[in-house]
């Protein structure tokens, strides 16, 4: 695993991402710069907005599919780049935090792919040996 | 993550034909059925993608066998090539995964007047005008922005609301599958969201394996199909391939909560939480169904103004009008959708819901969806391949009504992941090689073009050859790329 706390894995046609973190509030947070990476590559962006999430679920895979699609939807219909994350609260059913950004500008950012979606193929959400917390998705693009 | 080789028992029922038998699993209510000659199984079974045939198989009220093209690689949920019929009288069910996240992807030929010659001098400043033109790539809009009252008419209404808008005319419609337009579509099943997600992406073309292709006729196999569709040697045509963009990406999100739901409640388990799937004829099946129709038909109003602006930009660069210039649509087709379709099955007329997962409908001469202009020939398939090599023209044949449910393949089927093509590519520029055979390549995305390099596809020759040797369609024109705008 990279400092990052992401890494992408080989899938025939669409993109896997294997994220890990300390604590469930870093795993959905380099999960969720994992998918931006993918959008946007390195683009540098700034934190000129600011937003907050809320989100609760069934399970705390369905959190991180709800909280992935939320980062996806906010760039694919707002052009909205993430910069910054601050996940305030994350339990195995709820997620509370601050995101902040910018609006996408082909001209100063850079393009990556276009993710469809968040599959659920293979989804995987657990514990490692160390006590921390990894994850397995597949995203379509 | 590494992908598992199949290691399951594979039988061969003649030269295309191999079966996953239905003792493979005791969850599978059918065999599977693979079409592929022995050099593109050897590629087939190195991923995982024949395993998801067999997790296909469980799906309730499946008939016959769940089927895969020779184009099949490993999707999510189901394999990508992929086709299962299910009886909505037998507790068939639908399944949001057997259609995809691009509802309605498709593809869309359009042909010209103009030869090759007549194209290649204005080649660069053809395909810049397009690439500036064609929103392509990540969070890039279109200029057509949807209205909250033009929203649900896109919904129920698909390519003719763009024709009613004035981008295309009527012969447009008879050239496009469903005549670019679903019935009982619901718009009240789709959710705010999607709609959001949609509002700026009409007319735009999206981005990975999306693209939009100058290409000119090489070969022609069949003479008379050919002329049909109005199709010659050293002809330019335009080949687009795109779908629903975020509003179908949207339906699809919003069903596969409701359906794992919907499961629970209906006793039903799948093997893939991406296979999860609710009965044709209960409230969440036909709400999704609903939901589907209105991505379908933004997909073919999507593609409906794609052609539009393709036009437009003709109609600069050579300066006349694109009636002058010929620029017909041939046809227009979907690779995932799932529709209601009649078959025969152990002699009885059934009507089944014909999930295409990443294949084409393929119908024969005579049917009464083929356009009346087609009728003696078949409903034209196009098949594209990679940007380097070829693209493909086909007519669909009874074989394909007995043996898949009316379908074929849709591509060449990808072999290399995106990173591996990436790595491949370094140090290389896949533009300048592609421009080095002619062929004039411009991309939006840093490594879209790497990841889209030719050799990441199987060569579709082999891929056709299959499917023309099987009896499943029969090959009309073979075209070769002169220039691509991609994502």
């Amino acid at each position: 695993m990279t400092q990052a706390g992401f890494e992408f894995l080989d899938h025939t046609a669409d993109v896997g991402l294997r994220a890990t973190g300390a604590s469930l509030s870093e795993l959905f947070v380099h999960a969720a710069r994992g998918l931006v990476a993918l959008l946007a590559e390195d683009s540098a962006a700034a934190p000129a907005e600011t937003r907050s999430v809320t989100i609760t679920a069934e399970s705390v895979e369905d959190l991180l599919s709800a909280w992935l699609t939320d980062v996806l939807v906010w760039f694919d219909a707002e052009r909205f780049l993430p910069a910054a994350f601050r996940l305030d609260v994350v339990t195995d059913t709820v997620l509370r935090g601050q995101v902040d950004g910018e609006r996408f500008d082909p001209e100063r950012h850079v393009s990556g792919v276009e993710v469809k979606g968040v599959t659920r193929h293979q989804f995987l959400v657990g514990r490692t040996p160390d006590g921390g917390w990894e994850a397995r998705i597949i995203f379509d693009v | 993550m590494k992908a598992q080789p199949w290691q399951g028992p594979l039988e061969r029922l003649d030269e295309h034909r191999w079966r996953i038998p239905q003792s493979y699993d005791p969850g599978m209510r059918v065999p599977g059925i693979v079409f592929a000659d022995e050099a593109l199984l050897a590629d087939i079974v190195r991923d995982q993608s024949l395993q998801q045939v067999a997790n296909v198989a469980h799906l309730p009220g499946i008939v016959s066998a769940s089927l895969a093209m020779p184009d099949i690689h490993w999707g999510y949920g189901f394999p990508i090539g992929g086709v299962a019929a299910t009886d909505p009288v037998r507790d068939g069910v639908v399944s949001p995964g057997g259609v995809g996240f691009d509802i309605n992807c498709g593809v869309r030929l359009v042909r010209t007047d103009l030869t090759a010659d007549e194209v290649r001098p204005k080649l660069r400043t053809l395909i810049a005008a397009l690439f500036t033109t064609v929103p392509c790539g990540v969070g890039m809009h279109g200029n057509i922005r949807l209205t909250e009252k033009d929203a649900p008419r896109v919904m129920s209404q698909g390519a003719r609301w763009a024709v009613s808008r004035g981008y295309g005319c009527e012969a447009d419609l008879a050239h496009t599958e469903s005549r670019g337009s679903l019935e009982d579509a619901d718009p009240g099943a789709v959710s705010d969201r999607a709609v959001k997600r949609g509002q700026s992406q009409l007319g735009t073309l999206g981005s990975g394996n999306h693209f939009l292709e100058v290409q000119a006729v090489e070969s022609v196999f069949d003479e008379e199909a050919a002329r049909a569709f109005g199709i010659d040697i050293g002809q330019v045509v335009v080949l687009i391939h795109s779908g629903s963009r975020g509003f179908g990406y949207q339906v699809c999100e919003d069903s596969v909560g409701v359906m794992g739901g919907a499961m629970r409640r209906y006793g039903i388990s799948v093997p893939d939480r991406q296979l999860a799937c609710a009965p044709i004829r209960s409230d969440e099946g036909r709400r999704y169904l609903g939901a589907m129709r209105c991505a379908a038909n933004f997909a073919w109003a999507n593609r409906q103004c794609l052609m539009h602006l393709a036009r437009e930009v003709f109609e600069r660069v050579f300066e006349q009008g694109w009636e002058r210039l010929g620029m017909d649509l041939v046809y227009d087709v979907a690779h995932n959708i799932a529709k209601f379709e009649r078959y025969r099955v152990h002699g009885v007329e059934r009507t089944l819901c014909v999930h295409r997962k990443g294949a084409t409908r393929a119908f024969p001469p005579g049917h009464p969806e083929v356009p009346e202009d087609y009728r003696a020939v078949g409903q034209p398939v196009m098949i594209p391949g990679d940007m380097g090599r070829y693209s493909y023209l086909l007519a669909g044949t009874d074989g394909a009504m007995e043996q898949s449910f009316g379908t074929v393949c849709h591509g060449a089927g990808r072999m290399m992941s995106r990173a591996q093509a990436v790595r491949e590519a370094a140090g290389r520029s896949i533009e300048q090689e592609l421009a080095a055979q002619g062929i004039i390549v411009m991309g939006r995305g840093r490594k879209g073009i790497a990841e889209e390099q030719p050799a990441a596809y199987k060569d579709v020759n082999d891929v056709v050859r299959v499917v023309h040797d099987s009896g499943l369609a029969r090959k009309v024109a073979r075209m070769r790329p002169l220039g691509v705008i991609k994502g």
